[in-house]
Formats: C-alpha cells, structure tokens, sequence
C-alpha cells in the first residue's frame, strides 16, 4: 500500500489501515520522543498521545507534507507539551517543598538510551542530560539530527524552516553543548 | 593577558562525549504496543460516549432547559424592574438637566428682589 493510499484508508476510518501505520512508524515516533523525554516509560505514553491523535486527526490531513513530517512534527510538538508539564509538575512540587506542604523532587537519574552501544553508555548519558539544557529548538534539531539520523533539509522540512536556519541551530547546540560540558568538567575537577 | 586554554585532555573528552551517540540505533518498542494504542482509543471512545449518553438523556434535556427557562425569566424580570426604578428616578428635557447640574438654584437676582 503506497503513502496515498494508506492516508486514503485512515480517513475512511480502516482499521487495518491504522494497525499499518502504527506498527511502520512506531519506532520511529518513540525514539523522537525519547530523545526529548529521556524517560521510557513516558516515551511510550506520548507515542500512544502521538498515534491518538493521528487517528483523530487524519481526515484533516491534506498530504502537503510526507506522512513521516507530519509524524514527527506531532511527535515533537507532544514531547515538548509532556516536557514543559513536567517542568510546572516539578516546580509547584518545589514550591510546596518550600512552604512545607510536601517533599522536594528528587533530581532524575542518568538517562540511559537503548541504543547506545555499551562502552558509550556513561558518555552518552553526559551528553544527554547536557541536552536537556538546550533551548528547545536547538534540542529538537540535535535529536532529529544525531538520534534519529535525519538529514538537514528533512529537518528543515519538519521545523519549517530554511535548510541554512537549520545548520545554524546545530552550529549553536554544538557550541551550547561544548560550553555546558566543559563546565560540568571544571565543577568535577 | 592570554587566556588559559582548558586541558587538552578535557577538549579530547569532550569530543569524545559529543560523538557518543554518533551510530546509535533506535529505540525500539514492544510489539504490544498497537494493542495499548487500540485499548486506549476505545477507551477515550466508552467514556465519551459515556458522556454524550448522559448529555442526550430526555430527564437531563428537561432539567437544562427548565434552569435556562427559569434563568432568563429571572434575568428579564430583573431587567424590567431596574429600568422602571430609573425611569421614576430621572425627570425628563430641560428641568432634568438644570436639577441635574444644579441649575435650579434661585439667582442672585431673585434673591435680593426677595428680600
């Protein structure tokens, strides 16, 4: 079944259509989305939130852009919506640690990504939490870039944006990284 | 004054941490997962049906309709009230305005030929 038809399936609402794409893309969504998340289990809950709303959103899709951008794009958009949740659930958790009404949010452990071969696993795991400090379109095009393999121009075209804006993201993530690790460098030594 | 340079060693381990993920292979999921999708979905679909069942429900029909009902009477009786009480409380043309700004005053004229 080629893309067109696959689109035409989803929007009469074919279940076998939806079993299609889901088990084709799977992977590729919560790998997305583990690279923003940095947790497995939430990774999967969003890839389950991402393939939710493809089903109920499909009848919309014109087909401007590829099944996989549009994929992406709200995988990304449904990473960083569980991000900045968990971001506002950790703060009020502080805040009432502050005032006294709770205790204080224990800091998350290192990430360890699946696919990363074994004797990278420790220097990975730097690299990701160092991520995690990236503005969230640096972080996006880092991740699309360096997780999923994508090339420039496939970025640009899930960011919507030029393939020039793209490789300056990466320039500045890349230095944005370096800075952030040479810290963490001076804090151990 | 020249600026220390970090340690060649630090910069080299750096390199090494930024190219760590550099052929990693995806994250892969468990085969399962369509079936959590599909368990899901249909139970977004139960409870909204749930609640379009309770929403279409005649009794739960009447009650809304009868507190919309009751609602705007109120809102128009109280409407109707208020506007009669301005009505009396305001006099109306020329001598409404004068005793609205204080314009009704005897002048200073009257007052002497008054006396």
């Amino acid at each position: 079944m080629n893309e067109k038809d696959l689109i035409l399936s989803l929007q009469k609402g074919d279940q076998a259509a939806f079993k299609l794409l889901v088990e084709t893309w799977q992977n590729m969504v919560f790998n997305t989305v583990l690279g923003i998340v940095q947790d497995t289990q939430e990774a999967e809950d969003v890839a389950q939130e991402v393939f939710i709303q493809v089903f109920q959103s499909v009848s919309a899709f014109r087909g401007d852009a590829k099944l996989s951008t549009w994929l992406y794009r709200i995988a990304v958009t449904k990473a960083l919506d569980a991000e900045r949740k968990k971001k506002s659930k950790k703060r009020i958790a502080n805040l009432k640690s502050w005032v006294g009404l709770g205790e204080k949010e224990e800091e998350a452990v290192h990430f360890h990504h699946p696919g990363v071969q074994l004797d990278q696993k420790e220097q990975a795991a730097v690299l990701f939490k160092a991520m995690q400090k990236l503005p969230e379109n640096q972080r996006i095009a880092f991740v699309l870039i360096k997780t999923e393999g994508l090339r420039y121009d496939e970025v640009a075209d899930i960011m919507n944006l030029s393939l020039k804006s793209v490789e300056a993201l990466m320039h500045r993530a890349k230095e944005n990284l370096r800075k952030y690790l040479q810290n963490y460098y001076s804090d151990q030594s | 004054m020249m600026r220390m340079e970090p340690k060649k060693s630090t910069q080299h381990h750096i390199d090494d941490i930024l190219n760590s993920i550099d052929g990693i292979s995806r994250a892969e999921l468990s085969p399962f997962f369509y079936t959590r999708v599909q368990a899901n979905l249909s139970k977004r679909s139960e409870t909204e049906g749930r609640f379009w069942s309770v929403i279409t429900r005649p009794a739960v029909s009447l009650v809304t309709f009868s507190l919309l009902l009751i609602l705007n009477i109120a809102a128009i009786s109280h409407f109707i009230k208020t506007s009669k009480q301005t009505d009396t409380q305001t006099s109306t043309g020329i001598q409404g305005f004068a005793q609205e700004y204080s314009l009704t005053s005897s002048s200073v004229y009257n007052d002497k030929t008054s006396q």
